[in-house]
């Protein structure tokens, strides 16, 4: 099997034993569906009858397996059952929340992608010297900030404090500045911390000296010899850090009043609606085994080496 | 040995256990509330200054600092033990094992750590113990990964060989020649993970998935005064400061660490 169909397939595998453990919680949990359900539809004291026909219509007399292969055939249609909060079908909720968080995720990245550069690049010429020491300090110090502070800090005084920004955010791209920036500052720390440690390695080893020997500018030593090494490290370190966005998505969301999936997500969490968080839940390892996925492949394109291996 | 950020690591962790043990002898009692002395500023009766209740915030640092290192200490136990445990025996074991446990390890390499503790919230709701549970539940993965590489590839070395045909048993080879260099790998590995793990702990708890009042977190005491934070800035300080200084403490004594058994190495993996 060639590798690109290889690693499909490896990623296929692990989203289906995820998607059994997902599902699973279901058992772990308390509540009988059925009334949960007809109790969110308004129905306040369902009759046993009632309730019997319900758990029958939902396939929840059938034995786990059957149940399991129904809801995974649900799932990957992209119907995740009914919520027991609102009673509303779980992927109308998700559909109307996805965009903000697209949104908040998107700007996030980007100033990450930015703060990274700026706290990889000062100083890498000259190791130990003031520049190097002091990106150093910001990006071990910015790795070890909660971004929970930092959006308290931003929402207490930039937003109420100062009267900058909005204190109930709508969703849209100009309202995502704010919220992106303590989602950015950690993610853009750990990726700096990597890109710095790949260019140095890169710009100390012998083809850079070599390309610096015979004279090539700074600029070109940096886009040919440094960034693509430092690009394989790199993109694995990035993709790493998708696991982390939708707990960081949630405290952001919930801080700024974002209406996204990560605020919706406490929110289930906090009543107990399991169908909702199931279904985020699966989002989020499906967002982490594809960003996985991308780089791995990516890495593969950039550098040879790794094509062989597995 | 000119090892700085292994010293200085080592020692901040020293001071924030001490501070976490002796608290309650110096300290007032962390959950005493008194309406008389709310928000009071850092002073000589409250050292760091009061909450909106008028508890001691130095005090449910200090508290705060128990709940963390517990809770952190928890999960690096178990994934110490575990993952030496299942990376040992699965090096050691027939092919049947082996594969068993690879593939454990990938799923459980795949799903992200934070993503499993917020699943796990939903089912059986919020709490630090079935965060713990939930962080356990991926993070001896990695340390597996590593025991079982390095005892995998142990087999086949020379002083191993040597003391095989010296008519040394297995047990007794792997647990004089590859035991101790396994546990430092797999203690260095669990070790660079507590940094996000603090960091992730606190997160959750500032969420209220952690932690439950009156129980002091370091999280927890932020989302709880969040909207004090402009009058009472020490609110804010005082609960980030000690979140920093962990995770601080942690990296550079795993950082430490790694280049004190491994010099000049980078490649490892931090989860």
């Amino acid at each position: 099997m060639p590798a690109p169909l290889r690693r499909l397939a490896s990623a296929l595998a692990v989203l289906a034993t995820a998607g059994a453990l997902v599902w699973g919680l279901m058992l772990l949990s308390p509540v009988d569906p059925a009334r949960q359900i007809l109790l969110a539809q308004g129905d306040p004291a369902p009759a046993p009858a009632e309730v019997d026909a319900t758990r029958h219509e939902l396939g929840l007399d059938r034995s786990y397996p059957e149940q399991y292969a129904r809801w995974l055939t649900a799932a990957v249609r992209g119907d995740f059952g009914t919520s027991w909060r609102t009673g509303d079908p779980v992927a109308a909720e998700l559909a109307g929340r996805l965009p903000a968080t697209i949104r908040l995720t998107l700007v996030a990245l980007l100033f990450a992608t930015a703060v990274a550069l700026a706290l990889a690049l000062p100083g890498l010429e000259r190791p130990g010297g003031p520049a190097d020491v002091f990106a150093r300090g910001l990006v071990f110090g910015g790795s070890a900030l909660p971004v929970f502070a930092v959006g308290v800090v931003l929402l207490e005084f930039v937003v109420v404090g100062a009267g900058i920004g909005r204190v109930v955010a709508d969703g849209t791209w100009s309202g995502a500045l704010l919220p992106a920036l303590p989602l950015a500052l950690g993610i853009g720390a750990e990726w700096a911390r990597v890109l710095r440690g790949g260019l140095r390695d890169a710009l100390g080893a012998p083809h850079s000296e070599t390309a610096r020997a015979r004279g090539a500018g700074r600029l070109r030593i940096l886009a040919l010899h440094g960034l693509p090494h430092a690009a394989a490290p790199f993109l694995t370190v990035a993709a790493m850090s998708a696991g982390g966005l939708l707990a960081g998505a949630a405290v952001v969301e919930t801080l700024f009043t974002w209406p996204g999936i990560g605020r919706l997500l406490i929110t289930s969490i906090d009543a107990g609606d399991l169908p909702v968080v199931q279904a985020i839940v699966l989002l989020g390892v499906v967002a982490f085994l594809a960003a996985n996925l991308l780089a791995e492949t990516l890495t593969a394109a950039i550098d040879p080496r790794r094509r062989e291996k597995r | 040995m000119r090892n700085r950020s292994l010293h200085v690591g080592a020692w901040l962790l020293v001071a924030l256990a001490v501070i976490a043990v002796a608290a309650p002898l110096l300290l007032p009692d962390p959950d005493r509330v008194d309406y008389t002395a709310k928000l009071a500023p850092p002073g000589a009766t409250h050292l760091l200054g009061t909450d909106r209740l008028g508890r001691d915030l130095a005090a449910r640092l200090a508290a705060g600092a128990r709940t963390t290192l517990g809770s952190v200490g928890a999960v690096w136990l178990v994934s110490v033990a575990i993952g030496l445990l299942a990376g040992t025996l699965s090096a050691l074991a027939g092919r049947l094992a082996h594969e068993t446990v690879a593939r454990v390890v990938d799923v459980a390499l795949a799903l992200p750590q934070t993503v499993v503790a917020l699943a796990v919230a939903g089912a059986i709701g919020p709490g630090m113990w079935q965060l713990v549970f939930a962080m356990s539940a991926t993070a001896w993965a990695p340390t597996a990964r590593l025991a079982h590489t390095y005892v995998h590839a142990a087999r086949e070395r020379p002083d191993v060989l040597a003391a095989r045909m010296a008519g040394i048993g297995t047990v007794r080879a792997m647990a004089a020649h590859v035991l101790p260099g396994a546990s430092a790998r797999v203690v260095v590995v669990a070790t660079l993970g507590v940094g996000q793990l603090i960091l992730s702990l606190a997160a959750l708890s500032f969420l209220g998935l952690g932690a439950q009042p009156p129980t002091a977190e370091w999280g927890r005491m932020l989302a709880d005064s969040r909207h004090d934070v402009i009058a009472a800035p020490w609110l804010i300080i005082a609960p980030t400061t000690a979140v920093f200084l962990a995770v601080t403490a942690v990296s550079l004594l795993a950082d430490g660490a790694r280049e004190h058994i491994d010099p000049g190495s980078r490649s490892w993996p931090r989860f």
